[in-house]
């Protein structure tokens, strides 16, 4: 008796004990790790997992990345007011950050969804329509989408031939920003191909100025430089086979495409702070490496979303200060050749108020409202282009209205388990070749290791 | 009859017991032991909780490099960080017995405990940063690195041709022939940035060779647009103050000579033949690059220190306590038997303080096994894996991408097993106290 008394009260404290955490509480807190697909980075602390409450009636509830309080999330709601403006339908929106997938998924696996999901990673559809999860949304936005978005969009949104998803929030990916005043001290002009980039990088270093910052702490970034390069090298339907891993990360196109991708970020001096020191940058801190108040390099590449982290943490000035040239030619690939990523709108509850909404966001009229509130691109063709707020911002835009090939992301394409998960996978890997450009077949094996596991 | 009312008693004040108890049985079934018991049976699942793996879990857990590398750094937690933090904590405590601000003293280290953990990570990777500007650590070193090496003028420089030859200490040099007509030697530098150029230097001179000197420029050999190396061209300046020196053949110092504004030095009365001019490498030298403190190899040790800076004063405050209720005669007994102060610390302190000792290592080694917000706070990204311990391994398993529930089970039912001994010791320990009351 005595023992069993001792027994259970040994076994409540020994739980007690595991389970109690230390001085802080359940905040889920990310210290810029995982990117936005289309948008700023926000630092810092997410809020504590939100509990989605039940909708009244002709209430949805919507899930999106961007916290509610800020300039996104205040963006993406004016959005949503004019839905209900429109339609009379209330929502209810909720911001969740960049955990949104652990949160849905866990929300999915209680039975408890939100109506509408904006997804930042298309690999995330894939991988909750094969969990039963969503509806086809052809009834509502399939006419919307015909009309507005090429096949290209419609195609990134379906799986197996049903469309899923309307892609709200986009983002232009082959744009590389620089330092205006270095390069006009320096009498360079944008490099068009690659091979002037790398003569660029010579004469800028010539110079005495370092010619790239990169932000290695975040995989996410080197993930990016080198879906361009690859895009160039190998070409769109290689690139759509290494992304399905219908051939394998040791295969001859992808080594040539991480050599040259070394001829630039592969070489200690041209990266601000040397390999080993950009692998201690994050992102935000690679954009004020090249914008902020003492630059230490003259060229950060990232999507278009850096527009918004140079306006909004740097004095830097559009067009006097800092510019953008579209991600170069290699080899004489095509340069219309564009990477893009976006935010898609997934449907979870089959009601027709989650329809109505989702049917919305793929007007013209939805996009235009965001637009106008600068920091964001939509593909959606019929979009008035005079609306963007900035110069750069309908460049940007019109790289992709006009690209000749377009491709998604290819690290939120696939499984997210190995295409944006922090420290392992497609991200660790880039890592561990930034660390020692050498040990490339080392890193490859590693990846195709890691992408037979995630694939199956 | 008295018998009966006394159970009844006992019944009734049995019944007030159960419902005051109630509501905390409650909460903990439904916080604590449930989720435990669920955890334990979504080990023997798969992914998403469907299939039935049975201990698959179990055995792919050791195969995982991530978790390898988790493990032995739990494992160097577990032994460094208790027996650090504990002793740092007696020595403190011992030390802040002797003075008279002991309150003030322990309150100050002492604070670090109300700053929740995650935030401590944060603010020690900002002091942790590796350039000497922005981190706190790196800058006091550079403090006495900058003055045993300090920053050349033209830190980073290096020579424009390949015909330059670059010395084992850095330095540069230049072979010179010398003939009857003299001889002009220039040494032209990249990667001098804007900044680095003085207010003084001018366009860098053409010089022509003058009979009997030795002349030349050292320059910076580029500029905008068409630039060809190793020719002193418009828009290229000289760089002044640069200490060049002429060698003779057999290495024996001929002269030094300082370049003037336009870059130009010389060398009067130079005997011909063969001479070697040299830079020398202070002024080129790069100011200390720092320490990547929290690079892969060095990021374990630094967040352990880390730990030590938060839990240090936990542990003075609680030893403190200890010290304090010693009783003096015992230690005044041992003195006045003719024992050395080490001896009664030795011999009659520490054994008396054994109890309270046992109690901060063992609270510290439940501490070190669930070490997780810490490394959440200061290991970037880029560092995640060779800082990994188990419980965020178990994290990023279990809730990271689309997350592997099975296996994130498994592994926190590995942690879970490994705090048991120490649960089971901290037991025993209190049913020894039970028992000498």
């Amino acid at each position: 008796m005595k023992r069993l008394k001792f027994f259970a009260i040994f076994l409540a404290l020994a739980m007690v004990a595991a389970a109690c955490g230390s001085d802080s509480d359940d905040t889920t807190t990310t210290t810029g790790s995982a990117p936005p697909a289309a948008t700023t980075t926000t630092t810092g602390t997410t809020p504590p997992t939100p509990t989605i409450p039940d909708a009244e009636p002709g209430e949805i509830v919507v899930m999106a990345k961007w916290g509610a309080s800020g300039g996104e999330g205040a963006a993406f709601l004016q959005v949503l007011d004019a839905f209900t403006a429109a339609s009379g339908i209330d929502v209810n929106f909720v911001g969740v950050g960049d955990q949104l997938p652990t949160i849905l998924s866990t929300q999915v696996a209680g039975g408890q969804p939100p109506d509408v999901a904006v997804l930042p990673q298309s690999g995330l559809l894939n991988d909750l329509v094969s969990l039963g999860a969503l509806f086809p949304i052809e009834t509502a936005a399939g006419d919307e989408m015909d009309a507005h978005f090429s096949p290209a969009w419609r195609e990134l949104g379906s799986v197996d031939g049903t469309l899923y998803g309307v892609f709200f929030k986009v983002a232009n990916k082959s744009t590389v920003w620089y330092d205006v005043n270095a390069f006009s001290d320096n009498a360079i002009t944008p490099p068009a191909t690659w091979a002037d980039w790398v003569s660029v990088s010579g004469d800028l270093l010539d110079a005495g100025v370092t010619p790239v910052a990169v932000g290695g702490a975040d995989g996410w970034t080197l993930s990016d430089w080198f879906e361009n390069i690859y895009l160039r090298t190998a070409g769109p339907e290689t690139y759509d086979q290494l992304s399905r891993h219908e051939i394998p990360w040791t295969d001859q196109s992808v080594r040539d495409a991480f050599e040259t991708m070394g001829e630039i970020i592969g070489n200690d001096d041209f990266v601000a702070r040397g390999l080993s020191g950009a692998l201690q940058v994050g992102f935000g801190d690679s954009v004020k490496l090249v914008f902020g108040d003492s630059p230490e390099a003259a060229i950060v590449y990232e999507a278009d979303f850096v527009e918004g982290v140079i306006l909004n943490e740097t004095s830097a000035q559009p067009g006097t200060d800092f510019d953008f040239f579209a991600f170069p030619s290699i080899g004489g690939s095509d340069p219309g050749y564009t990477l893009t990523g976006g935010d898609v709108a997934v449907v979870l509850k089959d009601n027709p108020e989650a329809m109505a909404l989702v049917e919305y966001l793929a007007t013209p009229e939805a996009a235009e409202i965001w637009a106008a509130l600068g920091g964001f691109s939509s593909a959606n063709k019929d979009v008035d282009s005079s609306i963007y707020a900035t110069d750069l911002g309908r460049r940007a835009v019109e790289g992709m209205v006009n690209a000749t090939a377009v491709r998604y992301d290819m690290g939120d394409i696939m499984p997210s388990a190995f295409g944006s998960t922090g420290g392992s996978g497609f991200w660790g890997g880039l890592q561990d070749w930034l660390e020692n450009p050498s040990d490339l077949d080392n890193v490859l094996a590693t990846m195709e290791a890691e992408a037979a596991a995630a694939f199956e | 009859m008295a018998t009966r009312t006394e159970a009844k008693r006992r019944q009734g004040s049995r019944l007030y017991a159960a419902v005051f108890v109630l509501p905390a049985l409650v909460i903990l079934g439904a916080f604590v032991l449930y989720p435990a018991l669920k955890t334990i049976y979504d080990s023997f699942f798969g992914r998403f909780g469907e299939e039935f793996v049975g201990l698959d879990n179990y055995r792919q857990m050791f195969e995982f490099d991530r978790m390898r590398k988790a493990i032995f750094n739990s494992f160097l937690w577990t032994a460094i960080f208790p027996v650090l933090v504990t002793t740092v904590g007696l020595v403190l405590a011992v030390l802040a017995d002797k003075i008279k601000w002991k309150t003030a003293f322990k309150l100050v280290l002492f604070l670090p405990i109300a700053i929740a953990v995650m935030s401590s990570g944060i603010i020690w990777r900002l002091v942790y940063d590796a350039s000497p500007d922005l981190g706190l650590l790196n800058a006091a070193i550079n403090v006495p690195a900058s003055i045993v090496s300090p920053e050349g003028d033209y830190a980073g420089a290096v020579a424009s041709l390949d015909t330059v030859i670059i010395g084992d200490d850095g330095s540069l040099s230049q072979p010179v022939e010398v003939g009857p007509e003299g001889a002009v030697s220039n040494i032209g530098l990249l990667r001098v940035p804007v900044e680095d150029i003085s207010q003084s230097s001018v366009q860098a001179v053409i010089l022509a060779p003058k009979q009997g000197t030795i002349t030349g420029v050292v320059w910076r050999d580029t500029r905008p647009g068409a630039d060809e190396k190793g020719v002193v061209e418009p828009e290229e300046v000289g760089l002044p103050g640069i200490t060049v020196k002429l060698v003779s053949a057999d290495g024996s110092p001929v002269g030094s000579a300082t370049t003037g504004n336009d870059g130009s030095y010389e060398f009067e009365d130079v005997a011909p033949g063969t001479y070697q001019l040299e830079v020398n490498a202070s002024v080129l030298q790069e100011a200390w690059g720092g320490v990547t403190w929290l690079g892969p190899s060095l990021v374990t040790p630094a967040a352990i220190i880390v730990g030590l800076w938060i839990w240090a004063g936990f542990a003075l405050v609680v030893i403190g306590a200890g010290l304090a209720s010693l009783d003096r005669a015992v230690l005044e007994a041992a003195r006045v038997d003719g024992a050395t102060e080490w001896q009664v610390f030795r011999r009659v302190t520490l054994p008396l303080l054994g109890p309270v000792l046992g109690v901060v290592f063992v609270t510290l080694t439940i501490n070190a096994l669930k070490m997780f917000d810490l490394i959440v706070g200061i290991a970037p990204g880029s560092v995640q894996d060779d800082a990994n311990v188990i419980a965020l391994e178990m994290w990023r398993t279990a809730f990271t991408g689309l997350g592997d529930r099975g296996l994130g089970s498994a592994i926190a039912v590995f942690l879970f097993v490994l705090i048991l001994p120490i649960m089971a010791l901290n037991l025993r320990r209190f049913r020894i106290e039970e028992g000498r009351r």
